[in-house]
């Protein structure tokens, strides 16, 4: 009865009378006093700046919960206008923001002069491009195998012998099982024990093209299984052999709808290289790791990490838009 | 008209006669008599191969690749056959590489299978077992509540915060995970952030799945169409109602399979975790390695590794084919 009463009084006195007859989480004076709230929260409750200790964890994980809901719940709702929705997601990159800069303990005016501080880089470009090289050419290398690899695969597993499809199949598992930096570490001192000897270089582009191998043949296979038979029928029925049948009707197909997935392992590849500098093989990660060691600053480390970005960044960018045109031809 | 009519007539009528021929038993077991003659008197000693035995090594695996291709590619020659020459060619490979691949396999027994020396330490393997689950299960609790966070913030369409999501994912799906835990444990430490080898990994590790897994439940929530929710709501469900029954059943479908796939790839990346000192399975293998001088512990961290993920790689490959229609991904 007094909750009733209440209700009604709010009604008759709101300052947002179009709001009355949505349900009391999306109106006006929930989400003004919520706000109001998180802010008395922020206030008085929050702990000191620094690194919080184990209770004062707690109150920032509640804040951050609350003001997550608080968020969400505005997004959710589609009638709340433009300038409020904006306002609440900025408020969540801020807050973010704001408590990596308060509570993280570090200490972010030396950030300048230790990440970006590029004046001790003077001779150290060089050597991180000469890594880069590296990373470049082991991924050139082992993509190129690798591709040749899963493609001869894949073809191999339409003759649909049983023996032969069960040794590609354990060889497909087997690398999906198998990290590679631990069958990169295997092969690199596992087997010099039997007197082969493989030096970094080798052993490297061997690990990554098998690998690679792997994944690509599944990615030819299904690219092939999705031709339907049908298609093979009528070619056979045109008199095509089938190795003709193969390389006019099933494989330009294939490659078409091969090449996003086929884009994607292709930088998984790239990114796999970036293994290697534990056998110390000195490409881009490695390189900006002993030009750290050598100047006492993180640095290189960052520009090595700015490089893999710029590099990777508009592959996966390209590559998702090839996606994309992929999926519009589809719907058409 | 049996079958041997029809070939012997297709194999007189055509125009290329000359090519057909090869399918004949006539020729294919001749060929395998002069192949055996070959490695019997051609083939070089045991040993790695120099100058002109590399090349002849090098054609008689060229040759009996050929030979197998000829018995594979012909439709009238029986499983069997083709059975037969597959594993013969496994064996002629092993044997190829048994002989040519300069290995001394007396160490064989000493390095890779000397259990005796290991058995003081299997523990000190089974402990780094455990750090490697730990590992793996903070991980893939913590990424798929940010994936779904990101997600879901995703889902309500609001242009700066798709932006900054965007930025986010395509900023960790470019950057390589080594590289990644290597800056968090080597780099933050510079400006005051100082974390543990393994809180270092699980962080570094969690921000990377959560960005790859928050793309999976994107497709998720976009594979259901909008009418759908607003059919089932016009049809009297409630809200939660169409969650249970309308939606979830659709979007498992669609998350399950690239889920657990990504599971296999988070246990294979916590290997990463090595080069920062996390004692994990990869880092205790390399330490016995030293101590107890044979690759054995390498030898069976492999093994561990394989036994540890194969199970989820057959469960991912289970997965994929019973939802096979949403799941075209080569890898992510």
């Amino acid at each position: 009865m007094r909750n009733k009463r209440i209700v009604q009084f709010i009604n008759d006195y709101t300052l947002f009378p179009h709001t009355r007859h949505l349900p009391w989480y999306r109106r006006y004076e929930f989400v003004i006093g919520s706000f109001l709230f998180l802010i008395i929260f922020a206030i008085f409750l929050l702990p000191e700046r620094g690194k919080p200790n184990l209770y004062g964890i707690i109150p920032l994980y509640i804040f951050a919960a609350f003001l997550f809901s608080w968020v969400a719940n505005i997004l959710a709702d589609r009638e709340k206008p433009i300038w409020l929705q904006v306002f609440a997601a900025g408020l969540i990159f801020v807050t973010i923001g704001a408590f990596l800069f308060f509570y993280s303990g570090a200490d972010f005016n030396d950030l300048g002069s230790v990440f970006f501080n590029f004046e001790i880089m003077e001779g150290e470009w060089s050597k991180l491009i000469v890594g880069l090289g590296m990373t470049i050419r082991l991924a050139i290398i082992s993509i190129c195998f690798g591709t040749a690899i899963g493609l001869f695969l894949a073809v191999l597993r339409r003759f649909n012998n049983r023996i032969l499809n069960t040794i590609i199949i354990a060889y497909v598992n087997f690398f999906r099982a198998m990290p590679i930096i631990v069958f990169l570490l295997f092969i690199y001192y596992g087997l010099p024990a039997l007197n082969i000897l493989l030096d970094a270089y080798t052993s490297a582009i061997l690990v990554l093209s098998f690998a690679a191998g792997a994944v690509t043949s599944e990615i030819f296979r299904s690219g092939i299984e999705s031709i339907h038979v049908s298609q093979i029928e009528a070619a056979r029925a045109l008199g095509l052999s089938s190795a003709q049948t193969m390389q006019y009707v099933i494989l330009p197909q294939t490659f078409r709808i091969v090449i996003p997935p086929l884009a994607n392992s292709w930088i998984g590849t790239l990114k796999d290289t970036a293994v290697c500098s534990v056998v110390a093989l000195v490409e881009l990660l490695k390189a900006s790791q002993v030009a750290m060691a050598g100047k006492a600053n993180p640095t290189p480390l960052i520009a090595g990490t700015v490089i893999y970005i710029a590099i990777i960044l508009p592959l996966t960018r390209f590559t998702g838009y090839l996606e994309f045109r992929m999926k519009q031809r589809k719907q058409v | 008209m049996n079958k041997a009519e029809t070939s012997s007539n297709y194999y007189n009528d055509s125009p290329i006669f000359i090519l057909l021929w090869i399918r004949s038993y006539w020729f294919v077991v001749t060929s395998l008599i002069l192949l055996i003659l070959y490695s019997l008197f051609i083939l070089p000693e045991k040993g790695v191969p120099t100058g002109v035995n590399q090349i002849l090594v090098i054609l008689f695996v060229v040759l009996s690749f050929g030979w197998l291709l000829n018995i594979l590619t012909d439709r009238n020659k029986s499983e069997w056959i083709k059975s037969f020459a597959v594993i013969l060619l496994l064996f002629t490979s092993g044997w190829l590489f048994y002989r040519y691949s300069g290995a001394n396999w007396k160490l064989l027994n000493q390095q890779f299978f000397n259990f005796a020396s290991m058995r003081a330490y299997w523990h000190v393997l089974f402990q780094a077992l455990g750090v490697t689950f730990q590992l793996a299960l903070t991980t893939f609790i913590i990424s798929p509540i940010v994936g779904i966070i990101l997600a879901v913030f995703r889902s309500f369409n609001n242009r700066i915060i798709n932006g900054l999501i965007i930025g986010f994912i395509d900023l960790f799906r470019s950057i390589p995970d080594i590289v990644l835990v290597v800056v968090v444990y080597y780099a933050l430490p510079y400006i005051g952030i100082e974390l543990g080898p393994l809180t270092a990994a699980t962080v570094a590790l969690s921000l990377l799945y959560g960005a790859y897994s928050s793309e999976v439940f994107r497709s998720g929530i976009e594979s259901i169409h909008r009418t759908q929710i607003e059919a089932s709501r016009a049809l009297g469900l409630t809200g939660i109602q169409t969650m249970r029954w309308v939606i979830l059943p659709q979007a498992i479908r669609v998350v399950i399979p690239p889920l657990t796939s990504l599971m296999v790839e988070l246990l294979k990346s916590t290997a990463i975790s090595s080069v920062v000192a996390v004692p994990e399975l990869m880092h205790r293998a390399r330490q016995l390695n030293r101590l107890v001088k044979s690759v054995t512990p390498l030898f069976s961290v492999a093994m561990i590794y394989l036994i540890v993920i194969s199970p989820f790689v057959i469960l991912s490959n289970r997965l994929e084919k019973k939802f096979g229609k949403w799941s075209r991904k080569g890898s992510l």
